[in-house]
Order: structure tokens, then sequence, then C-alpha cells
């Protein structure tokens, strides 16, 4: 038994080097000075003679990517603004019509229900490529292609966090409504004092991931948004140059702290929302 | 004010697939009693619990309190207090909250409020506990939240869907007495599912049993216990169930004994079978199956072929073996015929 124990924690162990050595790499390079970068990956970048070097630490560790990039990149900033300025207001309105919605469907029976989930999965179920002319068009004739709200509206509309939100809303016992029902509480009191508070699992569950989808979005912004200087911050990485590699590792490690934060903040609710979702990955 | 009976008139509920959960039910409860439903699963108890706290929908019929039909009455609006199997505690909230409840719905005054919570709360003994949340608590302990928040308002119904089902058997029985009590104090009408024969014969005024969504009896457990409306009651109520045969076979009549036209059974309480001396002409000679003691009294099980099985209830310190041979004696003027 102990010695079983022992082998599920060396292959574990020889997992988890192999998925955090990317990050490290990506830490350690953050710390190297351009000149250094310069040399060790000049045979991938400049096509020079040998192979190119990683070390796991710098020779010379350095601030001074980190310091150009937060203090002599205005761009950075603006497409760190941008970003903020995207998903935390669509992630809001996610659950501002995703709750409603998904308690709907977890706590009604009406005409319809049935076929109006299943056009939900459906719609989830679909890749954006599927609907990005149709999407596309709709936001043109509407005048908001390069807004704020050609991100925002329509994320805020997708279907993937009512179906999130439906399945941990159904697993509260009906005896608690009916209590609040019958205490004198209306059918949106129900919802406000009894569904949110005791739903908030898999609302957090949509937040975190609505949250980790729409920050790292490449094709979203890329279709919508022509005007570079409405660009998230997951354009920026692409659009750097191969001179400033050390600039590019240090945003990639800034672009990174938030969704660390609301992993480890969330790591229970996403786990959960997993399970409800019955996804490996959203 | 007009008096509240809640009178029931032929209500009806039905369940897709054709189950007729509650069949015509009707009856009248006065204000200030405390009625029991009990009958097996399935027999329709909860459904009409549900059906008059506005739960269910009413498919034929109507319900009505102090006169006021309400079918159509949102359960907010109905002025009924519930207490469910699980007790339905909000677990996000503190045991203070929890209570509070009902009395934010209705926006009553702050103050009122904690007055209201505090008094409920020395009532039922739950003073130390206010800043709790459910989850801290033991089963005893939430049953008397669930209680309190149902009585804070003061109500003029209380609905009570086997609140003791969850309870070890000590419990209760003190949370039985304690029900009692508090409902005799408050004077609130009452309706108490169950589908535990004991808790009905002690804590109702009146008793429905209910089977396959038909009303049996519904009588006070007196009448209930000792003249049971027909065979489904006398077999339901009383443990050991009556001793009941079809009449022309079995025991025979003691002359000058004629029962009812329609009657088809007659039937014995084990209490009224009891051992008979050797010159006793009216006595039967049975033998001993088996014999349960339970402390405060014996049950003697007999048979003999061609005579229904029997069964007697003796006292303490009666000793029968099974294999016995035994003479008994019905007591007819405690026979019934149903």
């Amino acid at each position: 038994m102990r010695a079983r124990k022992w082998l599920i924690l060396c292959i574990l162990t020889f997992v988890a080097f192999f998925l955090l050595t990317p990050l490290w790499l990506l830490v350690s390079g953050s710390l190297m000075g351009g000149a250094e970068a310069a040399q060790n990956f000049a045979p991938v970048l400049e096509n020079a003679e040998g192979s190119a070097v990683w070390p796991l630490l710098p020779k010379y560790p350095t601030l001074q990517p980190l310091v150009k990039l937060l203090l002599d990149s205005p761009e950075f900033f603006r497409m760190f603004w941008n970003s903020c300025l995207q998903v935390f207001p669509l992630v809001a309105g996610q659950i501002f019509i995703g709750a409603p919605a998904a308690w709907a469907f977890a706590r009604y029976d009406f005409r319809g229900k049935k076929a109006l989930l299943l056009l939900y999965i459906v719609l989830m179920l679909m890749p954006f490529q599927v609907t990005m002319v149709s999407s596309y068009l709709v936001l043109s004739r509407l005048s908001l292609m390069d807004t704020v709200w050609a991100i925002i509206l329509p994320g805020a509309a997708s279907t993937f966090p009512v179906f999130i939100m439906t399945r941990f809303f159904a697993a509260i016992p009906a005896s608690l409504t009916e209590a609040a029902a019958l205490d004198g509480a209306s059918p949106f009191r129900v919802f406000l004092r009894v569904g949110l508070p005791m739903g908030a699992p898999g609302i957090l569950s949509a937040v975190v991931l609505g949250f980790f989808e729409y920050w790292n979005a490449l094709e979203v912004p890329l279709t919508f948004l022509k005007d570079p200087t409405n660009w998230p911050l997951s354009l920026y990485l692409p659009s750097i140059s191969a001179d400033n590699l050390g600039i590019s590792l240090a945003a990639s490690v800034v672009m990174l702290v938030p969704a660390l934060l609301i992993f480890l903040f969330g790591q229970k609710y996403l786990e959960q929302g997993i399970c409800a979702a019955g996804l490996k990955e959203n | 004010m007009p008096n509240q009976n809640i009178v029931i008139d032929k209500a009806n509920k039905y369940y897709p697939g054709g189950v007729h959960a509650v069949n015509n039910m009707s009856m009248e409860i006065s204000e200030g009693e405390f009625v029991v439903f009990v009958g097996p699963s399935g027999c329709g108890k909860t459904t009409l619990l549900r059906m008059i706290a506005g739960l269910e929908d009413i498919h034929g019929g109507t319900i009505s309190m102090g006169g006021r039909v309400l079918n159509d009455v949102a359960p907010k609006d109905r002025d009924m207090a519930m207490v469910f199997q699980n007790y339905a505690l909000y677990p996000n909230m503190k045991v203070y909250d929890n209570i509070a409840f009902p009395l934010k719905m209705r926006k009553a005054k702050k103050v009122e409020i904690d007055a209201a919570v505090r008094e409920v709360a020395r009532k039922l003994d739950l003073e130390q506990l206010l800043e709790r949340r459910p989850g801290a608590l033991s089963g005893g302990q939430r049953q008397r939240v669930a209680l309190a928040r149902a009585m804070v308002r003061k109500p003029k119904l209380f609905l009570m869907d086997e609140p003791l089902s969850n309870l070890d058997a000590k419990l209760r029985v003190q949370m039985r007495r304690e029900i009692v009590g508090l409902q005799s104090e408050l004077g609130v009408t009452t309706i108490y599912v169950t589908h535990d024969q004991t808790e009905a014969m002690t804590m109702g005024d009146r008793i429905a049993v209910m089977r396959d969504g038909v009303l049996q009896q519904f009588d006070t457990p007196e009448v209930i216990y000792d003249r049971p409306a027909n065979l489904f009651t006398a077999g339901f109520i009383g443990s050991p169930p009556m001793n009941v045969w079809p009449l022309g076979e079995g025991f025979p009549l003691p002359p000058g004994m004629t029962p009812p036209d329609r009657a088809t059974h007659a039937g014995i309480r084990p209490e009224f079978i009891v051992p008979a001396d050797e010159p006793d002409r009216q006595a039967v000679q049975m033998r001993v199956r088996g014999v349960e003691r339970t402390g405060r009294e014996t049950l003697v099980f007999l048979e003999r072929e061609g005579l229904p099985d029997l069964a007697m209830a003796a006292g303490s310190d009666f000793d029968a073996r099974p294999g016995d041979s035994m003479r008994v004696r019905l007591r007819t003027e405690a026979l019934r015929f149903m």
C-alpha cells in the first residue's frame, strides 16, 4: 500500500514537472536581459548557427523587461485596460442575463422548455467559426463593429453560463423555495433570497469559466475589432516583435496574474462547473 | 371576523399517467383544531397538505378557509406556515435570519422582528443558537428552528409534513409532546401529516385516515380506534391491528347479536381477547403460534384450523410459550362490525 502511494506520487511529480516547466521557463525568461535573450535564442530568431538555449535561471537576472513593460509601454496598459473593459462587463452581463434564464429552466415548467433547452445546448456546442458570419452581419447592421459592445453583447448572451447555472439551480431542494414562497416571498424574491445564495457555486463556476474564455480570446476581438487601439491584452503578445522577447515574456507573466488569481480563488467552483458541464475544457 | 374553518369540498388531484392522487376528498376542519392526516405511503396525505398550502394545483373541487376559496390564491397570500420533513432551513442564513425571514418578507419593522424572533426563540429554547447556521445544529435543534420559523408570524394555519420522521425515537416522543403543547397554547389550526399511527393517535384532536387518495374515516382517535369504519382503518390503526374475520365464518356471534345490514366482517381488538377458565362454554381452545413481550404487555398470537388467527394482548406477567395450548374467550361486548 505504501509502495503504491509512493509510485503514484512519483508519477504525479513527473507529470507535474512537465506541466510546470513551460511556466518556469516563462518566469525565468521574463527575468532575462535583452542581450542575454538575443544570445540564447539567436539560432531560432535570427537563424544563427547552433541551437537555442533556455536556461532554468538567467545568467544575469534582471527586472529590466518588467520595468520596461510597466513603465515604458503605454500600449500594454491600454490593452490591459481594454481587456478589463471587455471581460468584466461581459462576465457580469452573462450572470445578469444568464442567472434568471437558468433559474427559469431549473425551477419552472413551461411549454417548449425542453426544445428551448435543446436549442441552448446546440448553440453552446457551436464553435465561434460557425456563428462568426451571422454575428458579424448583426453587429455590422447595428453599427456596433469596432466598439467594445461587439465583444460584450454577444458574449453576455452566451448560452454556456445558462447551462452551467441551470445544473446548480436544479440541485436546490424544492422544499427551500416552497418554504420561501409560503413564508411570503414573491417568485422574484425566492430567486433573489434563496436561488442566488444557494446557487452561488454555480454562478462562480460560470464567472471563472467565462473569465478564462474571454480573457484569453483571440478570434473574437480579431474578428470584431479592426482598430488596434481597441484590442485586448490577448492580442498584445502576438504583436510583439522578436527584438522585444524579454518584454514579451514579462507581458505573458503579467497577463497570467489575473487569471491565476481567479483560478486560485475559484478553483473549487471551476471544478464543480466543469463537472456540471461534463466538459474537460471550455 | 368569520370563523377560520378549513373546508375541503370534493377536492381532486391527478398526476401524469392517470394517477388519481386525491379522490373527491371532503372534510371540514374547525378553527383551532389539531387534525392528523394518516395513511400508508402514496395515500395522498402529503399531496392534500400541499394542495392546502398552494404548492400543488387543485384539479377539481375547492379548498377554502374562513369562507374564502383558496384554489387560485398564491401560497404567500394564504397566511399559512409549513414545517417540512427535511426542515427546509435556509443554509446560507443564521438561525436568527431563518426565523426572521417570514417577517422580513412581510416588511415588518426591525424592532418588531427582533422582538418576535427573541420571543419565539425563548419559547423554543433557541436563544443560544441564534447566531449559528443550520449546518451546525443537531436534528432536534433544526426541527425547533423550523417550528420557530412557522410560529413567528402567527399564521392562521400550521401545516406539518412528517416533521418528526428524521428524529430518533426518544426525541420524537419529546417533540411530539412539545408540538401538541405549543399548538394548544397558540390555538392555531394545525394539519399534521404522518404515516405513524402512534403519532396520529397521540397528537390529533381528529384523525383523517386515507388510502389511495380516498378518505376512509375522519373522526376522533377514540372513535377511530374503537369503531373503525371499514376493514382498512381496522387494519391500519392499532398495533397489532384489530382481529377481523368475514361474517358467517370463524367465531359465531353470540345469541341475540345482529350485525348491521351492510356489514360483511366482524372484528375485535386484541385487548378484548382474554384467557378463559375450563368451564367457560364460550371459550375456544387455540394453539400459541408466537409470543412477543413489549415490557408493558405480552402479545400472544393464536391459531386453530377453521378459525381466523388471533392476536391477544395480555398483561406483562402473562406466561405462554409457542406450542402451548390455551383457552381464550372473546369479550363479545367489544365486537365491532364493518
